[in-house]
This record gives C-alpha cells, sequence and structure tokens, in this order.
C-alpha cells in the first residue's frame, strides 16, 4: 500500500464553537448570539443552533437581530477566551496522540490529530471517536468527527458529511468526497465564488475537469487540494507546541511520614526546578507545591513571588517558611508518596552579570533583588494583603491620590503629567478632623483655630485652593460630598498647617465646617 | 449700571470653540445680562463662527457685545484679539483664513508672525491670556514686550494687556504676582476676567465630558487632564469685586478697553456685487431692459396688460428695496447655466414673480397660477429676497466653478453648516465617556427622544430593558440631553453661495473643506441672514439631469426640441394618467402616499399639480387638512370660510390652509401676528431647540384667534399644521416650480415612456423606485426592453429603431453593475469597424481587464454572441490572472489563443432560468427574462402565492385574499402612529398592504425580515385606491433560495436588487428630498 495512504487522521470539528464557549449554560433552545464592535455597530460574530433556525447569522447587526428576536440572548465576544479553550482544548487531546494541529483554514475551529498507530491503546477507531465525542459532548460542546487517510478527506468529511461521526474504510476517498460541495475542498472564498458562478458545486463537477484548464482559471490552489484529499500529496500535521513546562515530581521509596522529611524533598526538588528554569533563562514567578498522601488526598499550596527568580535558596527559604507558618503535621496513618513542586507563571530573568558584578563591588550585593527576596519572606509570613506599598494615582481629591497596591500588583502607575496639582503636605491625616476655625465669610482664609483643643493664630495664609467633587462618581451611588477649599496655614510659631472648608457659602451648604487633613514640614 | 462696578467679561469661550466651550453663545450672553454685565466679550478659539449669534442675542438684550477672536499660535501663545474698526476686522477675519487655508479641514495654522503683523498694521485692542500653570522657565517678557511695542508705535499706548484670571488651585496669588511682574517689564496693564468655558457652574459635568470626547478618554480615567473645580463660569459682581480686591487695577482697566473698542458687527455693510453689469446703466435700469426684453421672447405675439402691470408693480418694489443687483445676480448664473446647456429652474420666494419668468431663472408661467407677489419681497421685513436655483445634479460643480471662475474665491464662498450633536452621537459620544458597556449604550441608541431635548420617560427606558432609577443612565440621559444641539464641527452647505462685492474674508473668515477645492465661510446661513448678506442657493437635482437627458433623447431620435418652457401645456392625457396613479419614475408623486392621493384629488390643471405636490407633507398632514379639502373639491362639503378677512388668504384652496405661507398669513390676519413675529414663528419650528419659545406662540396664537371668534379646533388645527410646517411645510412658490417638474415628467412619461425611462435608468440613483420597477413600468407602458449587449448596448441606455418604426428602449452597459466609464467607452470605439465575435475578440480589441470581461459576462453581455454567462465566463477565465491582457506580446497571443477554446464550457451545467434571475439581479439590478415570483409561481403546484396583485382590482370590498411579492418599500412613516406600509411586487403589478401595529408585533420578524413576503388580509377600497389590510404574513425569503437550488449563496448574500430598499426608520429620506433646503427662505 502507498506510504502515504497508510496514514490515519482524524478531524474534530467544532461547527458552534464560539458560542459554545461564550455560554455553556444558555438555556436549550434558546437563541442566543456572541458580537463584537465592528465599524458599524455591533456586528454578531456567531449565533447558536437555535439562533440559525430563526433566521440569524453571523454579520447581521446586533441592531437588526433585536429587532428581529427581541428575546435574543448577546454575549460579547472574548477573544481570549475562545483562543484559549481552543489551546486548551488542542492539549487535551494531545492525550490520544502526540500529533495535534489547529485547523488552518480561517474561521473553522476543528483540530487534526494524526491518529496513525494511536487507535489501537483506545479500543480502535470507532471506540477512540466515541470516547473523545463523548466527553466532549458531556461539555456542551458540539462536535463533529471523521477518521480518514488524508487531512483532506478528514476535514471534508467532518464539516460537510453527511454523519456526524465518520470512520473512513482505506481506500474510500473517492466515492465519499466526491458528492460533497466544493466548499469542502478548503478552497478560499475567491475561487468558491467562481465556482458557484461555473455550476461547479460538488467535488465531482471539479474533478471532472482537465487539470490544466482549472489551473489557468483558479490558479493551483484546487488541483493541488485535490490531490491532497485522495493522497497524493502529502500534507503534515502541524503539531501545537507547547510551551515548555517546569515541574519537578519525586516519588520517595517510603512514604515520608515526618514533615521534616518532605521539607527535605522539597529543598532538593527546588535545586531541579533551579535549573529547568535557569537552562530556559526564566525564573518562577508562582510556584504550586502538591503533596499527594498514600490514601490519594491531597495537600497542595501556592507561593507567589514578587520578582521572578531562579534561585534554589530563595525559593527553598520560602517554601520552608510556609510550610512552617501552615504548621503542618502528619496524620500518623499516612505518608507521603509524591511530591509535586511546579512553576506555572514564569518570566524572563534579568540576564544580568550577578556574580561579576558581585565580584566588582564586593560588599552590595543587588539591592533591588534582596529587596524582592524580602518582599516575598514578608509575604510569606503575613499573607499578600497585609504587606502593600502607596502609588501615587491621579486624582484631584488628596486622600484619592493614593492608592495602596499589593506587591504583586504590577499594574502600570501612569505617569503624572504637567497638570500635577500643587503642593500637597508631606503628612496627610488618615481622616480629617473637624475643627474649629474663624474666618471671613463667605470665602475668606482662616484667622485662628482650635484643633485638639488647642488654639492657633495664624500668621499667614495662602489659598484658596478649590477642588470640587468627583461628579460623575454619583452615577456609581458614591457619596461625593462637597467642593473643598484648601489653605496653607502658618502659625505664629510656624507651624504648618493644610486645612479646608467644606462647601461653598450658600450655594452648598449655610454652615460649611472646617477640616484638619494635613501638616507641612 | 450701578455706579461701583461696571464689569464685563471679556474672555469668555462658547461652544463654537468646539469641545471646549461648554455653552451656547446664547446663553452666555443672557447669563451676563442677567448678572448685569456691562459688556461681553466672546473670543472663541481661532475662529468667528460664533460671533453673530453672540452679536444678534446681546442686540436683542441690548448688551454691548465685543467682537473678537481668541488666537492660539502653533506656539502656543495666546491673546484676544478685539478689532476696533472695520479695517481691523476686516483684517483679523483675512488672517484667519490664511491661517484656516494653509491646513487640512478644522485645522488653523495661526504663527505668531500672523499677530504681530495685525498688531503691526491695525487697530486692536490685546488681551494676552497666559498659561494656567507657569512652568519655571516660562518667560514671556520678550513676546509681551514685542507685541506692546508693535501697538504702541502704531496707535499709542494702553492697548495690550494681560489676563489675570481666578482658577482656584492654591495659588492665584502668587501666580498674579509673578504676571504682573512680567507685565510691568512688558508696559503691559492687568485686566481681570473668569476665562469662562460655561456660563454657569453647572456646566462643568458637560464641560468635562467634551474634554473627554476630545481626548478620547473615559471620565474616570482621566486624572488630572480634567479641572479640578468649576470656576470658568461667569461670577457674580460681589464675588467679582471680592477677588480682586488686591488689584483693584484689574477691574478699572475693563473700563479703558470698553471705552477704546466700539466695533460691532453691525458695522459690516453687505454690499451686492455690482460686476458684470453694462457700467454705463444703474443696475435698476439694466434689470428693467432685461426683464422687457425677456418678457418680449416669452410672449412674442404681444406682453399681455396683465403681465405689464405685474412687472411695472414688482420692479418699482425692487427698486425701492434696491434688490436689483440681487437679481441680477442670479439671472448671471441662470444665463451662463443655459449657456451650457444645463437646465436650472429657480424657487423660493422670490423665484415665482414675473421678474424671474421673463428673466428665465424660472418656467412657471406666472399666468398659470395666481401668486400673491406682495408676499416676496416684504418691505417690512428688510431681509435679502430669496432664490434657489435647482441645477442638473451631474452638471452643478461646473456652475460653482463658473461662480468661483467669476467673483474668485476671496469674493464668492459657500455658506457653513453647523453640525450638531443629535441624540444618536451625544448619547453614543456621552455613553463612551461615561464608560457604559456597549450593549446598553446601543440599545440607549434606539431611545426616541422625538424632536425636543426632554429625555424619555421612564415608562420608554423599561420597554427596552433599562432601569429608569440607575444612576449612571440618568446621568448618561441627562448629560446627553444638554450636548444636543452643541454644535461639533462646521461642514460646507449644500449649495449655499455666498457673493459679495468687497473681498469676502474681510467678512468672515474662510476655511477649508474636505472636499478637494472647495472652500467655505464660517457662518451659517442664519448668521447670514442675521447679517443681511445674499445668499444664493446652488443646488442638485436628478430629475432636471432626468429630464435633459429626456429632451436629447426626443432631439436625437425623434427629431423635435422641447426645453421646459415649451412642453405642451394642459394635455388631458398627461392629466388622465396621473388620474389612474401611473406615476412610477415622475417627479414627486411617484411616492406610495402621493399615489394614493392621485386618484382622490385628480388634478386636472397645473393648479391642481401645485396642490398635489403640496398636501401630501407632515403639516398638511398632521394639520388635518387633507380630508377637509378633498371633501370640499368633491363637493361633499360647503365650501366656506371661517372668516371674511380669511377669503383671501383660503381663496385658491377651498378654504383650507395647505401652503405655508397660508399658515403665516393665518397667524397674521386671524391671530394678530405681525408679520416678522410670524416668521420668527415659523424659526422656532424649524429650530427645535427653543421649546419655551413655541409654548409662548402657541398661547398667543390660540387666545388671538379666539379673540377674533375663531373655533377653538380651527384654531388648535392650524396651530398643528404651523407646527407641522415648521421643518417639513412646503411653500406655494416651491410647490409651483415643482409642479412644473411634475408636469414635465408625466407629459414625457405619458407620450415618450421609452425615452423616459432609459434617462431615468441613466441618472440612478434618483427617485423612489429601483431600475427592475422602473422597467418593468415601461414594459407595461408598451415599451420593448433589450438586454445589456456587448456590440449593441451604447455606455447608456438609448433607443434602438425596431423594424416596426418604433423604439425600443436597449440597457446600457452603465447598468452593469461595477463597469466605469472609461470601460465602456473603449468597447465602444473597438467595435465600430465591426462586432466582436468572440469574448477573446472583445479582450483582444478592447483591451479590456480580466475584470471587466468578468463583470460583463456575469451580466450577461455576451448573451449576442451566443454564449451564456458560464461559457463566457470560462472563456474570460482562461486568460488567467493578468490584470490587462492588451496589448499582449506575439508569443504571448499565441499561447492565450491556444488556450482560449478548450472546449470545456460545453460541459459547464446550465443555469436554470431561477439561477439566470438570480444572476441578473445581482449584475443589473433587474431581469427581462422573468420575475422571480412569476417563476416561484409556476414551481409550485399549491397556491401558495395566491393571487396575481394585476387582479386585486377585481376583488370586492371586504374580501379576503392571499398575495404574494418581493417587498420593495417598507415604511413606517412618523405621522402614522405605528402603522407600517409594504408595497410588494408581483410579476404582474404591485400592492399596497397596511400593517396595523397589532399585527406588526405579531409579525415582527416576517414584517422587518422578508424580502418575499405572503399576505393574508382583506381588501379595502376607496374610490380607486385599493390597498390590503394584512391579518397574517409569512416570510417566504428562503423560496427564492429554491431559485438558486443550491445552497452555496447564503441568506445575505442575495443580490441588491431582490432586497428591495428597506425604510424601517421613521421617516424615509426619499419621501422627503430637499427637505434641509426647504427651510433657507
Amino acid at each position: 500500500m502507498d506510504k502515504l495512504l497508510s496514514r490515519r487522521i482524524l478531524v474534530l470539528s467544532f461547527p458552534n464553537w464560539v458560542t459554545d464557549i461564550s455560554a455553556p449554560r444558555v438555556k436549550q433552545g434558546k437563541p442566543f448570539g456572541v458580537y463584537a464592535p465592528a465599524q458599524a455597530g455591533l456586528k454578531l460574530v456567531a449565533v447558536n443552533e437555535p439562533a440559525k433556525e430563526i433566521g440569524l447569522c453571523a454579520g447581521m447587526s446586533v441592531v437588526d437581530a433585536r429587532a428581529l428576536v427581541p428575546e435574543l440572548e448577546l454575549q460579547e465576544l472574548d477573544t481570549h477566551l475562545i483562543q484559549r479553550s481552543y489551546a486548551l482544548c488542542a492539549r487535551w487531546a494531545s492525550r490520544f496522540t502526540p500529533w495535534v494541529g489547529f485547523d488552518t483554514v480561517p474561521g473553522h475551529y476543528s483540530l487534526v490529530m494524526d491518529i496513525s498507530g494511536c487507535a489501537h491503546l483506545f479500543g480502535g477507531e470507532r471506540a477512540l471517536v466515541e470516547i473523545i465525542t463523548n466527553i466532549l459532548s458531556r461539555r456542551m460542546i458540539s462536535v463533529r468527527a471523521a477518521i480518514a487517510n488524508t487531512i483532506g478527506a478528514a476535514w471534508a468529511l467532518s464539516h460537510y458529511g453527511a454523519y456526524e461521526h465518520i470512520v473512513l474504510p482505506v481506500g474510500c476517498e473517492y466515492e465519499a468526497l466526491l458528492p460533497l460541495p466544493v466548499a469542502a475542498l478548503r478552497l478560499p472564498a475567491a475561487s468558491l465564488d467562481l465556482c458557484a458562478r461555473f455550476g461547479l458545486r460538488q467535488i465531482e463537477n471539479v474533478a471532472g475537469i482537465e487539470r490544466s484548464a482549472l489551473t489557468r482559471r483558479f490558479g493551483k490552489v484546487i488541483v493541488q487540494r485535490l490531490d491532497q484529499a485522495f493522497g497524493q500529496l502529502s500534507e503534515a500535521v502541524n503539531p501545537v507546541v507547547e510551551p515548555p513546562q517546569f515541574r519537578v515530581q519525586n516519588t520517595p521509596l517510603h512514604p515520608l511520614i515526618d514533615m521534616s522529611q518532605v521539607v527535605h524533598y522539597l529543598n532538593d526538588m527546588t535545586a531541579a526546578l533551579s535549573n529547568l528554569l535557569s537552562k530556559e533563562g526564566r525564573g518562577a514567578k508562582r510556584l504550586d507545591i502538591t503533596l499527594i498522601r498514600t490514601d490519594k488526598a491531597r495537600l497542595s499550596f501556592s507561593i507567589s513571588m514578587s520578582q521572578p527568580s531562579d534561585l534554589t535558596s530563595h525559593m527553598a527559604r520560602l517554601i520552608d517558611d510556609r510550610i512552617e507558618r501552615l504548621n503542618l503535621s502528619l496524620d500518623g496513618a499516612y505518608g507521603i508518596d509524591t511530591l509535586w513542586l511546579d512553576a506555572p507563571r514564569t518570566a524572563p530573568m534579568d540576564m544580568g552579570q550577578s556574580h561579576f558584578e558581585r565580584i566588582i563591588s564586593q560588599s552590595a550585593p543587588k539591592i533591588g533583588y534582596a529587596f524582592s527576596a524580602l518582599c516575598d519572606r514578608l509575604v510569606g509570613r503575613l499573607g499578600a494583603t497585609h504587606f502593600v506599598r502607596l502609588s501615587p494615582h491621579e486624582d484631584h481629591v488628596p486622600e484619592r491620590a493614593v492608592i495602596y497596591q499589593t506587591i504583586f500588583d504590577h499594574r502600570p502607575i501612569k505617569n503624572v503629567d504637567a497638570h500635577t496639582p500643587q503642593t500637597r503636605p508631606i503628612l496627610l491625616l488618615p481622616q480629617a478632623e473637624v475643627i474649629d476655625v474663624i474666618a471671613e465669610i463667605p470665602e475668606g482664609a482662616p484667622r485662628r483655630f482650635r484643633w485638639r483643643r488647642r488654639l492657633y493664630e495664624i500668621a499667614s495664609a495662602s489659598g484658596p485652593e478649590r477642588i470640587s467633587p468627583s461628579w460623575w462618581r454619583t452615577a456609581y451611588g458614591l457619596d461625593v460630598g462637597y467642593t473643598r477649599d484648601y489653605f496653607r496655614l502658618e502659625d505664629r510659631e510656624g507651624h504648618r498647617f493644610w486645612l479646608y472648608r467644606d462647601g461653598l457659602y450658600t450655594d452648598e451648604t449655610h454652615r460649611p465646617h472646617w477640616y484638619m487633613h494635613g501638616f507641612f514640614a | 449700571m450701578d455706579k461701583g462696578l461696571r464689569y464685563a467679561e471679556l474672555a469668555a469661550m462658547s461652544n463654537f470653540s468646539f469641545l471646549q466651550g461648554a455653552s451656547h453663545p446664547q446663553e452666555i450672553v443672557w447669563q451676563a445680562y442677567v448678572l448685569g454685565y456691562c459688556a461681553i466679550g466672546i473670543a472663541d478659539l481661532n475662529t468667528l463662527s460664533g460671533q453673530v449669534r453672540a452679536h444678534k442675542a446681546a442686540k436683542e438684550l441690548g448688551i454691548k457685545f465685543l467682537p473678537s477672536a481668541r488666537l492660539h499660535t502653533l506656539c502656543g501663545f495666546e491673546v484676544i484679539a478685539y478689532p476696533r474698526d472695520r479695517s481691523a476686522y476686516g483684517a483679523l477675519s483675512q488672517t484667519l483664513s490664511r491661517a484656516n487655508l494653509r491646513g487640512r479641514k478644522g485645522a488653523c495654522r495661526l504663527e505668531l508672525s500672523d499677530v504681530m503683523d495685525l498688531a503691526t498694521h491695525h487697530k486692536f485692542v490685546w488681551l494676552i491670556v497666559p498659561p494656567i500653570i507657569l512652568s519655571d522657565d516660562y518667560n514671556p517678557v520678550p513676546i509681551w514686550r514685542g507685541l506692546a511695542q508693535q501697538a504702541v508705535k502704531q496707535h499709542g499706548l494702553n492697548h495690550v494687556y494681560v489676563l489675570l484670571a481666578p482658577y482656584k488651585n492654591g495659588d492665584d496669588e502668587a501666580r498674579w504676582q509673578c504676571l504682573m511682574h512680567y507685565a510691568n517689564n512688558a508696559l503691559i496693564k492687568p485686566v481681570a476676567g473668569s476665562d469662562a468655558l460655561y456660563h454657569c457652574r453647572e456646566r462643568r459635568a458637560l464641560q468635562d465630558v467634551l474634554t473627554c470626547i476630545r481626548l478620547h478618554l473615559k471620565v474616570n480615567e482621566t486624572g488630572y487632564r480634567l479641572m479640578a473645580n468649576a470656576e470658568r463660569f461667569l461670577y457674580a459682581r460681589d464675588e467679582i469685586e471680592r477677588t480682586y480686591a488686591c488689584i483693584p487695577d484689574a477691574l478699572s482697566n475693563i473700563k479703558l478697553i470698553l471705552d477704546t473698542c466700539d466695533f460691532s458687527l453691525d458695522e459690516l455693510a453687505y454690499q451686492y456685487p455690482d460686476d458684470s453689469f453694462d457700467p454705463h446703466k444703474t443696475p435698476q435700469a439694466l434689470l428693467e431692459d432685461l426683464t422687457y426684453e425677456g418678457a418680449r421672447q416669452r410672449f412674442p405675439n404681444g406682453i399681455p396688460d396683465k403681465l405689464t402691470s405685474i412687472l411695472k408693480h414688482e420692479l418699482s418694489l425692487i427698486n425701492q428695496l434696491d434688490y436689483a443687483p440681487y437679481f441680477l445676480t442670479v439671472y448671471d448664473i441662470v444665463r451662463y447655466a443655459r449657456a451650457q446647456r444645463i437646465l436650472c429652474q429657480g424657487r423660493g420666494s422670490a423665484a415665482n414673480s414675473a421678474v424671474c419668468y421673463c428673466l428665465g431663472i424660472t418656467s412657471v408661467d406666472p399666468s398659470r397660477l395666481d401668486l400673491l407677489f406682495e408676499r416676496f419681497v416684504s418691505v417690512e421685513r428688510n431681509e435679502p429676497p430669496d432664490i434657489d436655483i435647482d441645477f442638473e445634479n451631474e452638471r452643478r460643480e461646473e456652475v460653482i466653478q463658473y461662480i468661483y471662475r467669476k467673483y474668485g474665491r476671496h469674493r464668492a464662498g459657500i455658506a457653513a453648516t453647523v453640525i450638531t450633536y443629535r441624540s444618536r452621537s451625544a448619547i453614543r459620544e456621552v455613553a463612551k465617556v461615561m464608560g457604559l458597556s456597549s450593549d446598553i449604550a446601543s440599545t440607549m441608541l434606539s431611545l426616541n427622544w422625538g424632536s425636543g431635548r426632554t429625555p424619555p420617560d421612564d415608562e420608554h427606558l423599561r420597554m427596552l430593558g433599562l432601569d429608569p432609577d440607575d444612576g449612571l443612565i440618568r446621568m448618561v440621559l441627562d448629560l446627553a440631553g444638554q450636548l444636543i444641539g452643541f454644535p461639533r464641527h462646521l461642514s460646507q452647505h449644500v449649495g449655499g453661495f455666498v457673493i459679495t462685492r468687497a473681498p469676502l474674508d474681510t467678512l468672515v473668515p474662510i476655511a477649508n473643506a474636505a472636499m478637494k477645492d472647495r472652500t467655505f465661510i464660517e457662518w451659517d446661513k442664519d448668521d447670514l441672514d442675521a447679517m443681511g448678506m445674499l445668499k444664493i442657493d446652488i443646488l442638485a437635482l436628478g430629475m432636471l439631469t432626468a429630464i435633459r437627458r429626456s429632451f436629447d433623447l426626443l432631439a436625437g431620435h425623434y427629431d423635435i426640441q422641447y426645453d421646459l418652457a415649451s412642453v405642451p401645456a394642459a394635455d388631458k392625457a398627461v392629466y388622465d394618467m396621473l388620474c389612474r396613479a401611473e406615476s412610477v419614475g415622475v417627479f414627486q408623486v411617484e411616492s406610495r402616499a402621493q399615489m394614493n392621493m392621485l386618484p382622490r384629488l385628480k388634478p386636472r390643471d397645473f393648479y391642481d399639480l401645485v396642490i398635489q405636490v403640496a398636501i401630501v407633507r407632515p403639516g398638511p398632514i398632521q394639520g388635518d387638512m387633507v380630508h377637509p379639502y378633498l371633501r370640499r373639491r368633491n363637493g361633499e362639503e360647503i365650501v366656506d370660510y371661517p372668516s371674511p378677512e380669511l377669503h383671501d388668504v383660503l381663496g385658491k384652496t377651498l378654504g383650507v390652509p395647505l401652503f405655508q405661507e397660508q399658515a403665516m398669513r393665518i397667524a397674521v390676519v386671524a391671530a394678530g401676528f405681525t408679520p416678522a413675529e410670524a416668521d420668527q414663528l415659523r424659526r422656532a419650528m424649524a429650530t427645535f431647540r427653543k421649546t419655551g419659545l413655541i409654548e409662548n406662540f402657541a398661547t398667543k396664537f390660540l387666545t388671538g384667534m379666539q379673540a377674533r371668534g375663531y373655533s377653538d379646533t380651527f384654531a388648535a388645527r392650524c396651530f398643528r399644521q404651523i407646527e407641522g410646517f415648521g421643518e417639513y411645510g412646503f411653500p406655494e412658490s416651491h410647490a409651483a416650480s415643482f409642479a412644473l417638474l411634475v408636469y414635465v415628467s408625466a407629459w414625457l412619461k405619458c407620450h415618450y415612456p421609452a425615452a423616459f425611462t432609459a434617462s431615468l435608468l441613466n441618472t440612478q440613483p434618483m427617485g423612489f423606485y429601483a431600475p427592475a420597477q422602473l422597467v418593468r413600468e415601461a414594459q407595461r407602458q408598451g415599451v420593448e426592453v433589450l438586454p445589456v449587449c456587448v456590440n449593441k448596448s451604447h455606455f447608456e441606455a438609448d433607443l434602438e429603431p425596431m423594424p416596426s418604426g418604433v423604439f425600443a428602449l436597449r440597457l446600457g452597459l452603465n447598468q452593469v453593475s461595477g463597469l466605469q466609464r472609461h470601460i465602456g467607452e473603449q468597447i465602444i470605439t473597438a467595435r465600430q469597424l465591426h462586432g466582436f465575435d468572440s469574448v477573446r475578440d472583445c479582450a483582444r480589441r478592447a483591451g479590456l481587464s480580466l475584470s471587466a470581461l468578468e463583470r460583463l459576462a456575469r451580466a450577461d453581455g455576451f448573451s449576442g454572441l451566443g454564449l451564456s454567462r458560464r461559457q463566457a465566463l470560462w472563456a474570460a477565465r482562461s486568460f488567467g490572472n493578468e490584470a490587462h491582457i492588451a496589448p499582449l506580446p506575439l508569443f504571448a497571443v499565441a499561447d492565450m489563443e491556444a488556450h482560449a477554446d478548450d472546449g470545456m464550457e460545453e460541459t459547464l451545467p446550465p443555469l436554470s432560468l431561477g439561477e439566470e434571475v438570480v444572476e441578473d439581479y445581482a449584475s443589473l439590478r433587474l431581469s427581462l427574462k422573468a420575475h422571480p415570483v412569476g417563476l416561484l409561481r409556476q414551481h409550485s403546484a399549491s397556491k401558495e402565492f395566491g393571487a396575481r396583485l394585476d387582479q386585486l382590482v377585481h376583488i370586492a370590498n371586504g374580501r379576503s385574499v392571499r398575495l404574494a411579492g418581493l417587498v420593495i418599500c417598507r415604511q413606517r412613516p412618523g405621522s402614522a402612529q405605528g402603522v407600517v406600509f409594504v408595497t410588494l411586487e408581483d410579476e404582474a403589478g404591485t400592492a399596497n398592504i397596511v400593517i396595523w401595529p397589532d399585527c406588526f408585533e405579531t409579525y415582527r420578524r416576517a414584517v422587518i425580515g422578508a424580502r418575499l413576503m405572503v399576505v393574508e388580509g382583506r381588501v379595502q377600497r376607496q374610490g380607486v385606491v385599493v390597498h390590503v389590510v394584512a391579518q397574517r404574513i409569512i416570510d417566504r425569503t428562503n423560496a427564492l433560495h429554491n431559485l438558486l437550488n443550491s445552497h452555496d449563496i447564503a441568506q445575505q448574500d442575495l443580490p441588491r436588487g431582490l432586497r428591495g430598499k428597506a425604510h424601517t426608520g421613521r421617516r424615509t429620506p426619499r419621501e422627503m428630498p430637499w427637505r434641509g433646503d426647504l427651510n433657507t427662505g
């Protein structure tokens, strides 16, 4: 038999991938669509079967679709989710064969799998198809499957064949494919259009025409696709390349019954992980540790790091700290028989010549690194939410001009541009305090005020700096308060204060309160 | 004004500083007046476009207004220039024009040297606006001193100032000190002012939204880019006094400026252009000579006495108001068009005068109707007369270029149109800024705001699934409501030309339009009206092109010459045809509503056509004037008049007001309005913004009429009608001009249907019907229509003599979609010697590209050669993918010939008739082979498609009927309370379907979606008008797919021609063409 024909290809096609993934729980039989913003308003990008039956289709504008079907359920397209699920699905499928590739035809979601020599592991081709489709159907993903000798044939049958699942015996491509529409040949839109104009509807119409005549009118594409489908031209599956995995497993000879043994093992494993990481020039940003007991019970925890790291000592220390804090104890009855150490999130390491630098400046190791190591340890001890830093935040209202960020929060801080507000005090009270003030009505600066039972006589004042409330916050039901007039004051002894009057006189309130808000150096 | 403080804000910005100012100019002036300011200056960024509005408002309130512009140079220097005399104003305007013309549309590239130049040569007062934050390296002294020295050199001291504004950002005093220091160094003085961006504090939110729109930001992402407070408004005077207590000079200097600047926009005396006329005669004498000369030509057998007396009267009125140059200017333009054989027709209040008829500006014989001439120019309303001229749409550009050539771009310009935020655009922008999710935003876009600014009520919101209590939704609606009516940018008016004697750019700045070689001035038509400037609307009208083409065909094939005025009048056959409602293709009266009216109104003479044109408009419909008029006309109701004084007004229309000017006359005669008030009322209606104003007028109108003894219902009806007229009414003079085109086009259709249809096809897109319907109508009239053929067709549809001696209509190559004119011409040149004998022959001799060949093949253009469209395409495609086939090198030719006919084309499956029809629609938008519905009827054995539509006339009133047809139009007019009208077409005729709201709700999907509709309903008959009131509607669009026997073509790929024109909107643009232009009067 021809060598090419000896391969077996399984194509899984997902006719409703986008809608299946976007809303797996939409009620059966209810019309549902996924939309995305386009140039002229929102457009449907995919609809489910019930919606198709009503007459909706991808490409329709949302307004039109709503007019036709007021009860239509809609969801915005989440490209990221769709693509991630697609990749996950491919990864999942690789448990059946290592050769899993994505569909190369734009707009189609399907997986091309080379299952030559694999099927018998799952009880034969039919059984394999059944296993796969059963699992996917349980997950509410509609799937069609076809096994044939060529990618072209399997693709055609899975997309346009009469049956949802088909296993095509060797050598039957001609009979199976000839009645299918020409679109089953994976042709570009322009060629399909031309086929329709010539009245060439089925593959048999095309296959009957002299090849040189076809090539002159369509270019090479049809002839090439025909040859591929019938096995006269080879075509390979492009397997999905998995990103490198950083994962270490250890199975001790005897179950570990003492926690200190576990720590010891983990320390060894960190060294192995560190090796893996530094080979790829990457550092771990998160470690997942999983301990499996002999009774299959799992015990797992994660550690996040503020900077990527591949240092054995650092990782080991974090793990030690955590285990100490978790205060894990092992039930005497069961020991640990498997340990996993996994770095699911990594980032490229800063490839500085750290060692070299250290030699040059003997005493000073890299401050940045030491600091992040400290942060990681503190987080390990205190918990991520208890260890925060202050970051500037653009907001006119002073107490909101600063936000607390955890050290893992790497949202970029926007550059504060030229319109920065006026001088701000170095110390801001956590809560502005009500004070008694004597000031000129309506808008004058304070002359004297009493704060915490002491009277302060003002020597000089400047201001006001008027800050109006962020009016749009009311839309979200937030209280915005009044307009504030801030004054910078200095008393006779040289103390400098920042206080404000809350509310415009008569416009907003008749008895505005005064508040102490901060101090200058 | 009290003795203490004479305060004026001199540095306000209005919303004509686009996306910066947050108040209308009028609002700022109002507020200044309310606060007791003695003057107000509004200076917008590098533009004078808001000045007239502010000037007008200030004049009404009696507050001083300082015209000015805020000059912002490319280097960032900002200064406000107040011209002190006419020449300075002119120079300012010229400088802005120059800067505008340097950049693309909307960008003004002003250099610092421009400002310095102005300061050197002209009398200005300058007010420098320093930046809000003085950076450390800010040192303006050299520039300030330079400006001060330039100004001083020419005009002495005290003409340059610096603005000290209280921004209240904490260091006002320090900032002022610093600026005072600079100012002292530069020998200039401080002035107080709040640098206002809005008239009151409450507009801050809107200003923030505008800033966000400008910066493309969401409001919660803006950080420090929004202002921290709301201080950029007009301050009350006590607040001003308090703020500037430390620098009293800043306040007292205001007076210095006010005393120096007393230039007013009123000094811009507009002058009519006077060139191109005989220098030895006065314009008036020249006009009189030309008029009588024209009259002698119009009436070679002697001028009727009546006309002479009318002419005398009109000419004396023109003389009195000194309008002769205006008429001469219009005459000159029309004369040019005549010389170029461009059809044109004047309309507008002044156009239907006898003078205009004699000058050839219109072709409506004034003796054919009896217009009140007094009305077109009134002595008391000193407004320029109004003449719009319609030209053939394809040749209007020639006329425009003539005007530019003749008067120069410095003297002729197109008026601006201020593009404002409408409810949809306002909601879209505000929703984006407020971060509303896109699906809620798109739901809100479908909200119906009516014509006012009041947001939709809660009930309406709930219906759309929006929560009226949601704070965010409320805020978006509220802000959008404020934003509606704000100017967004300036654009060019459709055709309003301003021509001046002095250079135009000394009156108003000129700017580049988006269109190449087009410039427009910064004022719109209302501004021009207010300034008393001459505007002539040079408009484009497709029907004129079609009529000219028909006249050309008549001259070419029948050897008979006609023009608009010489078409035989009062032709019985024409009126008979119109009474039968056979008006497809006829100007104005071809719409469904007009077709319904024709058999009821039964027009028998020219004035009936005038009424016919005017009556099917929202004005008379809303005013419920249609039925009374019809009843009176048919003698079913006594013609009486509410009062003797109204007899004069309503005499011609049987006591029922139908025209816009009648409604206005009623306001004067019966409600006691002054003519000026009546005109204000009409304007208030047209611009929906001034809702409050309308209320006042309503009360005044109704009480006025009651006081004079009219019935309440009549008064209310009259007022409703005025409301309708505001935007969509027809004045009698417009109707008369249009009626002439109705008559001429109907005459052509009646006597020369082949030529008329050919002209309409060549003038597409226009009118109400698609080519398929036009051709079918011609066939119904007995015209033979021949298909497109590479060997026979001209580029345009043309007449072809048949052996029988009559002319058939041959479709042109222009019918082939996507085929350009030059390709058509290549084909026609190449086949001159002898016709093509194969696709290859055609490709080679005409030098066609593959895509052109394919287009011809798809359009079945080779059928004359015995090739089906598939065979032709197969042959065309054999040339491969080369972009261009000829001229080919020798070997390539040989190679090509070897391949061209491979014999395979015989094996291609033939197209079924259904496929042929669909393909015809796809590439020609019509099919001569069969009607899709007829085909389906043949195929389906059952009676699914019911009766043929031409049988409808035989079915008795009230009987049930089943019909099917292609949907050729769908309407839901705003005046019809949710009723949907659908027109169906089958192989035999058309039918009107009426769908009541409850039926619409039930069959919503089918009504909106169906291209092929099956309707079950009852026949409703009113005289000869037949409707079918739908009871059940079935969408059978999928049956059209059966024609294709294929799944290849998805639903949305049905060719355009089969889809029909879907009008689901509130109003159909096609039913109300030119509505924007009708308000220019």
